[in-house]
Formats: structure tokens, sequence, C-alpha cells
């Protein structure tokens, strides 16, 4: 049950406000149909202050990709982590809900084809392939995805593999980076 | 690197045997060294680590 501020379509009683003691709190229209607009036109709303949202990318360690080998990207440098969610470059929320993430990788110093994976626990569940050229500093291949993390064992983290015959390095800077949000809870 | 020295020991093995989903061998990385997440190949048999070290690679 929830605490409701309910607006309805006849006058004298447009407005029912029905309370209880849960702690919950509902706005609702009496007719299903009817339309409810939070702020108005002009106004802010603050959803949560409990909404995780991280970044990271990399800045002086970059990463080894060894031929024909899936290996997971880690990032030295935090931009923001709102909740501390982020060790050892794994994203594992305490938040359970959709997550948006993304990712990026830039390699200039061969060409050839590269995949970039998310992770969700051991399992891909998004993936790129990217074609990278030698010289080219500002190629980056990128990946996205909505993963659905169930705020407690659920762990996302960034995977890439090669195939150019010798191992390769990412270029560090904000071509390589892990982001993600909250954008609907469970 | 463990992709160098698995061609050492066995070098009639060819990238399709390392591709991802498809491949029978699959190599990973999860931050710290190399390793043999999985060996399926049909015929070969999966390196020992002495026989890893043994290539000197």
């Amino acid at each position: 049950m929830a605490s409701t501020i309910s607006a309805g379509t006849t006058s004298g009683t447009a407005i029912n406000i029905s309370g209880d003691t849960s702690g919950n709190l509902q706005f609702q229209t009496q007719a299903g149909t009817n339309t409810i607009t939070v702020p108005n036109a002009t106004g802010t709303m603050m959803v949560s202050g409990n909404m995780p949202a991280f970044y990271y990318y990399q800045t002086s360690a970059n990463t080894s990709l060894g031929n024909q080998t899936t290996t997971k990207i880690t990032y030295d440098t935090k931009g923001y982590d709102t909740a501390n969610s982020v060790s050892s470059s794994v994203f594992q929320p305490t938040v359970a809900g959709y997550y948006q993430i993304n990712a990026g990788i830039s390699i200039s110093t061969a060409s050839f084809g590269c995949f970039l994976w998310i992770y969700k626990n051991s399992s891909v569940i998004a993936q790129t392939f990217t074609g990278f050229q030698v010289g080219v500093a500002g190629g980056t291949g990128t990946v996205s995805g909505l993963v659905y993390l169930n705020g407690s064992t659920d762990t996302c983290s960034i995977y890439a593999y090669q195939s150019s015959g010798t191992t390769q390095t990412t270029n560090t800077g904000a071509v390589t980076f892990f982001n993600g949000v909250l954008v609907r809870a469970a | 690197m463990l992709y160098n020295q698995i061609k050492t020991i066995y070098p009639q093995l060819t990238e399709t045997d390392f591709l991802p989903f498809t491949g029978t061998i699959h190599l990973q990385n999860d931050g710290e060294s190399d390793y043999i997440k999985a060996w399926n190949h049909p015929t070969l048999a999966q390196p020992t680590e002495a026989q890893l070290v043994a290539t000197g690679k």
C-alpha cells in the first residue's frame, strides 16, 4: 500500500488524499487515461541520489592485448564513480536495475580487426568488431549495451580480442574508456 | 605470450583454432596473465605447464 494523492475529474472532489503508514507515496489519476506531469515545464525533478554512474579511462597504464587472446581491458583513472561500484575495472553495483554500459578502445600501431565485448559475469552480452588502421591514433571502436544487473553478485567488465599476429597495446587517454549509468531500477 | 608458446608446441594450429565462439582453443587474460580457459581441440592434447615453460617464450 501507499499514501496517495489522486487527481479526479469531478468538480469539488478533484483532489483526493489518502494516507497509510507504509512510507510509500504515489501520485495517480482517478481516471486511468489521464496524465501526471512532474515537474512543470520549467521545473527540475530529482529522481534519486542513489543511481550509480561511473566513468573510467586510461592515462598512463595501457592494456596489452596478446594475439588471439581474450583480454580484459583495465583502467587506471577514475573520472567519477558516484557509488564506488568499480573495483579492478569490474563494475558491480549494489542497486538492482538496467544499466546503460558503454566502452571504447583505441589502437594505432597496426592495421587489423578487433572484437570489443561487454561481459556480464562470464558471458558476452554485447559485441562490436572494429577495423583499426596503422598510424590513425583517433581510431576508436565502441560498444554499448543495456544490461540488467541484480545489485549483488552480477558484474560487468570489458574484454577485447585481436588477431593481428602480434601483441597490441591500447592508446591511453579518453579514447579507451568504460562508463555506465542506471537508467531504470528493477 | 601464451599464444606463441602453444604455436611453438603445435605449429600446425591455425588462426581458426583460436577464434572466439567457433575455435576450439580459448585463451584469456583477466588482468593478470594469459591462461587457457578452454581446450577442446579434437586431436591435440592441452599442453602441460612444463611443455609451455620449455618453449622458452
